[in-house]
């Protein structure tokens, strides 16, 4: 089959669905039970298809997993076993042993994958695995079809690689507005598909073949792998109370006009479809395929925006990296992930268009942190990822858990480094930041230039090529090696005539230079003109994001002036003078610019915005314990009270808490030793809910009258409770629980806590939970807002 | 419909979800109300699918859940046809609430509270262009003793994940979060009540004089 497809026009069967219902397939009755139940119906549905020209048989499998069979009345793997072999004997009926394929068809699993869901990748991969364990030795190929979550169609991809040989076939639904249900574009569709090392990529189900020519055509002009693409009957309209397909067989063939002859290897039908649709195809499609000439190109992607780092200037957010930042460092040791989060979502809003993640520190399992963190972050930032580790282990783990195409920093010009990580690359589908130094760092261009070519070279042997490389032509501190600053310009110019994309950390330059800032500048501009791509800088710098910008007018990528204008139409130009300055004048500018809000002031209106520099000056005149007990605490106290008389709402007593948490930790700076939190409580939302903002409200309403929160997020397995009490000896627990359904895994969690000795107070709250409920499942307290928590805690001295 | 006529119309509704008299917010809770709504819209990706079927098919798809169902049983009585509903708000919605979460959770809150009243409205609107004629108010499993594990077996028989992405969570949750499957019975008026809520009892809402429903 390998031989033909890309070559000669393969053709897949139509609808299934349809054809059983047309059948006496009644509503809520599961297809797969007819491969056992109705053999004979399923082997003439086959048939039919094979007499209509088709050359695959997709078995009768589509929604064959444990999760989605748990109601039939069969084991899934049966019912998969009985479908490959109604496949098998239909071709043998026929005498189509020889060249006709049995395509194990499988769908999506039903749920969406954490984080957005609650089903891990980790059991995905299982029950595709248990799909296609079953049956590898007597199936063609694997298609998987109509899938709308990119991250799903990953686990199922690696699922197939790691067990089975056969060929990959992928096909995802898209809407209207040319993006699957879960957000995924064509181009980033193609390029962790490609990666990832599929044998073809295709479009299937929810549109007819007219509404679907966008994103055919982008497959055709973007794709390097056969496109495969099976439409519905058009568009389901509502006949006689029943749902119909409009199209006739030649309605959809002319409606394929367009595309027929622009390359499509594989095509077939989807909703709606019938024999007659793959007889019309197979007499009108051309027998050979035309071959698509489609360049190259680097680019990473999550899982729904592709970045190129071949064409301008895309910035790489450095700042989530624990080196020098102690901050961070403690955060990453204590599991607190707030912090990180938050500083991805700043650098994504400045403009960042990828993001560094290093999470390496002494004592720290990398690869256990890195498999926590990639969701967490990509659930909150839609930019790709670049996964910054030394280790190959932690690397993998990154890769293997993270949506989208990753970029990978970085291999250097050492063999075992390359050896250990190009493998990695090559299974995950990542591209690949290669340092141009090997034992030692070399001070000439063309000593870097030789490694590059090394660590090309190297890559071909893995099946990569120079698109799935980027070259880090290295900053050195000029203060230290001057001259190599301008053999760094050089590597650049020189890697960029190869074809090549490259990045450099640029704030390295000016390392022990006094306005550091004026340095970085200077240097990335003369870099940018050099070729550099990919700025690893920190984009809150404004003064570095500037540069890029007017870079981009002068060099004619921002045509019109139009990122330009729209960053830059708002500031002020002043002619200034740089003077020496000190910390207490630059303090004290910004207090005065804060105008005469005091703090008070800012907590009840909520100025989270303007309470920093407010709170700066104060600290000027006032100690800061007496700024706590005589203003934070009053006013945030006054919140409360204004909350629970109706005078204020929960939006603003959520906003004034947020501001007096910043407040708080500008306090705390002032501080020689920490100052004592209170706490710790535990919250987490129970196993099985993943609905969160209930518990967030609170954590953000206790955290801002000085409780230390240990959050264990949502849908927390009762184990994990138990563990963390245990661990973090809290003074009390708070479960949330949204759903009736739920509250069971309350009790359960409450039972356990109980079992384990636990004697602090449990308190219990979120939508369906009253005083009574909370008594029938054992819990202390039930508190119904966040306020009242916090009340309940300061009755109960916690 | 225009960015503001759609805000007004369910601004209301979400103060109710969020415990806020609507006639006492300031002008600074309004706006930002209002530029947190723009973020609402821009991420919306609402998608919509009925489906007609017999009282009996419905019945049928889990007789065991239905069958235990007396509002069921009293809502659809005398109709011979309903139209099951799934409309959804789509994933973006959730991940924008997950980042304003991270930020700014005052402003997560009234963005949760506004994407709930406006899943209502655009169903409301979806429903409108059906032209049902008499038919009972829009109920959802989990309403009454309406079993709520009836989302799951209306999802897999309708094909809801594959058409419009509204996806089965644990414990008979839906994902996206803003996502409802609701039915209709046709053939007769029925106005929804407050009778027979769970929470009637203990209902925070009825408690400051605010109310889902008329009785």
């Amino acid at each position: 089959m390998l031989q033909l497809l890309g070559k000669k026009t393969l053709f897949f069967d139509g609808g299934m669905g349809t054809q059983l219902q047309a059948n006496g397939l009644s509503v809520g009755a599961i297809p797969e039970e007819l491969n056992i139940d109705r053999p004979e119906l399923i082997v003439m549905i086959h048939e039919n298809y094979l007499k209509a020209g088709a050359d695959f048989i997709t078995t009768n499998t589509f929604g064959a997993n444990a999760h989605k069979m748990a109601r039939a009345k069969y084991p899934n793997t049966e019912m998969i076993k009985a479908a490959v072999k109604n496949a098998d004997d239909a071709r043998k009926n026929l005498g189509r042993e020889k060249d006709s394929y049995i395509a194990l068809d499988i769908g999506p699993i039903g749920e969406l994958l954490a984080p957005i869901g609650t089903l891990s990748f980790d059991d995905a991969y299982d029950l595709f695995k248990e799909q296609i364990v079953c049956v590898k030795d007597d199936i063609d190929c694997i298609i998987f079809e109509t899938f709308g979550d990119l991250y799903e169609l990953k686990a199922g991809v690696l699922a197939a690689k790691e067990n089975c040989d056969k060929p990959i076939f992928v096909s995802m639904s898209f809407d209207k507005s040319g993006r699957t249900l879960t957000g995924t574009n064509p181009e980033t569709y193609i390029n962790v598909m490609e990666g990832l090392k599929v044998s073809a990529i295709g479009v299937n189900c929810s549109l007819g073949p007219k509404e679907l020519e966008p994103v055919i055509r982008t497959l055709l002009e973007k794709s390097h792998l056969p496109v495969l693409i099976q439409p519905n009957a058009g568009l389901p309209t509502l006949k006689d109370g029943k749902t119909v397909f409009e199209l006739t067989p030649e309605l959809f063939i002319e409606a394929l006009a367009n595309v027929m002859d622009e390359g499509i290897a594989v095509i077939g039908g989807c909703c709606g479809t019938t024999p007659d649709f793959i007889k019309i195809e197979k007499e009108n499609f051309p027998v050979d395929v035309k071959q698509r000439d489609v360049p190259y190109r680097t680019a990473v992607s999550s899982s729904t925006t592709t970045v190129y780092l071949d064409e301008s200037v895309r910035v790489c957010g450095e700042r989530l990296n624990p080196t020098g930042k102690k901050k961070l460092q403690a955060a990453l040791r204590e599991e607190n992930y707030d912090m990180l989060i938050s500083e991805a979502i700043a650098q994504e809003d400045a403009g960042a268009k990828v993001l560094d993640v290093n999470v390496g520190l002494p004592g720290i399992d990398e690869a256990a942190v890195m498999r926590k963190i990639i969701p967490m972050l990509q659930e909150v930032v839609s930019i790709p990822l670049q996964i910054d580790s030394s280790s190959p282990a932690a690397i993998e783990a990154a890769c293997r858990v993270y949506n989208g195409k990753p970029l990978i920093n970085s291999v250097n010009g050492k063999d075992a480094v390359m050896e250990a990580v190009f493998p990695v690359a090559v299974k995950y589908g990542g591209v690949v930041i290669g340092l141009a130094l090997s034992e030692e760092v070399p001070k000439l261009c063309e000593e870097r230039v030789a490694i590059a070519e090394k660590i090309i070279e190297k890559a071909k042997g893995y099946g990569l090529t120079k698109k799935d490389l980027v070259i880090d032509c290295l900053t050195l501190t000029v203060s230290a090696q001057q001259a190599e600053a301008a053999e760094t310009l050089k590597a650049l110019k020189v890697v960029t005539d190869m074809g090549l994309s490259s990045t450099l950390g640029v704030s390295n330059i000016s390392f022990g230079l006094p306005n550091r800032p004026l340095v970085n500048r200077t240097f990335l501009t003369l870099a940018m003109h050099s070729g550099l791509k990919l700025p690893i800088i920190n984009p809150l710098d404004r003064s570095l994001m500037d540069c890029i910008d007017a870079f981009n007018v002068i060099s004619n990528v921002d045509v019109g002036c139009e990122q330009y204008i729209k960053n830059q139409e708002n500031v002020v130009v002043q002619t200034v003078t740089v003077t020496k300055t000190d910390g207490a004048a630059s303090g004290n500018a910004g207090a005065a610019a804060a105008g005469t809000k005091d703090v008070g002031f800012c907590i009840a209106k909520g100025l989270k915005d303007e309470i920093t520099d407010i709170t700066k000056a104060e600290l000027e005149k006032t100690d800061a314990m007496v700024l706590i007990n005589e203003t934070i605490i009053p006013a945030l106290n006054k919140v409360g009270r204004d909350y629970d008389s109706g005078k204020i709402f929960l939006p603003q007593l959520i906003q004034a808490a947020e501001t007096a948490k910043v407040a708080f930790a500008e306090v705390q700076k002032h501080f020689t030793v920490s100052s004592e939190k209170k706490g710790p409580v535990i919250l987490c939302t129970v196993e099985g809910d993943i609905h969160d903002i209930g518990k967030n409200i609170v954590k953000v309403v206790c955290e801002s009258y000085g409780y230390e929160i240990i959050d264990l997020g949502k849908d927390v397995p009762v184990d994990s409770v138990v563990d963390a009490y245990k661990e973090y000896h809290p003074k009390a627990i708070g479960l949330s629980a949204l759903m009736t359904t739920t509250v069971e895994n309350m009790k359960r969690t409450i039972a356990a806590l109980r079992a384990n000795d636990c004697d602090v107070p449990i308190l219990v709250g979120g939508a369906v939970l009253t005083d009574e409920i909370a008594k029938e499942i054992n819990a202390d307290y039930y508190t119904e807002d966040a306020m009242s928590l916090v009340n309940l805690l300061k009755e109960l001295n916690v | 419909m225009e960015k503001n006529e759609i805000f007004n119309r369910i601004f209301p509704t979400a103060c109710r979800y969020m415990r806020v008299n609507p006639l006492k917010v300031d002008e600074d809770f309004n706006q930002r109300s209002l530029k947190v709504f723009d973020s609402l819209l821009e991420n919306v990706r609402f998608k919509g699918q009925h489906e007609f079927i017999s009282v009996e098919d419905l019945m049928n798809v889990d007789k065991e859940l239905t069958s235990g169902s007396e509002d069921l049983t009293f809502y659809l009585e005398g109709c011979k046809d309903v139209v099951i509903f799934a409309t959804t708000l789509g994933v973006n919605v959730d991940a924008y609430s997950k980042k304003l979460q991270a930020n700014d959770m005052g402003l997560a809150v009234i963005y949760d509270a506004l994407a709930s009243a406006l899943l209502e409205f655009m169903t409301d609107e979806y429903e409108d262009e059906l032209n049902l004629g008499a038919h009972t108010f829009r109920f959802a499993p989990g309403y009454g003793d309406i079993p709520i594990a009836l989302n799951y077996i209306i999802i897999d028989a309708l094909s809801i994940s594959k058409k419009i992405g509204i996806y089965k969570a644990s414990n008979n949750m839906m994902l996206p979060q803003k996502s409802m499957i609701t039915i209709c019975g046709l053939g007769k008026e029925v106005a929804p009540t407050c009778a027979h809520c769970i929470r009637l009892k203990s209902c925070s809402l009825r408690k400051d004089n605010l109310r889902c429903y008329n009785s």
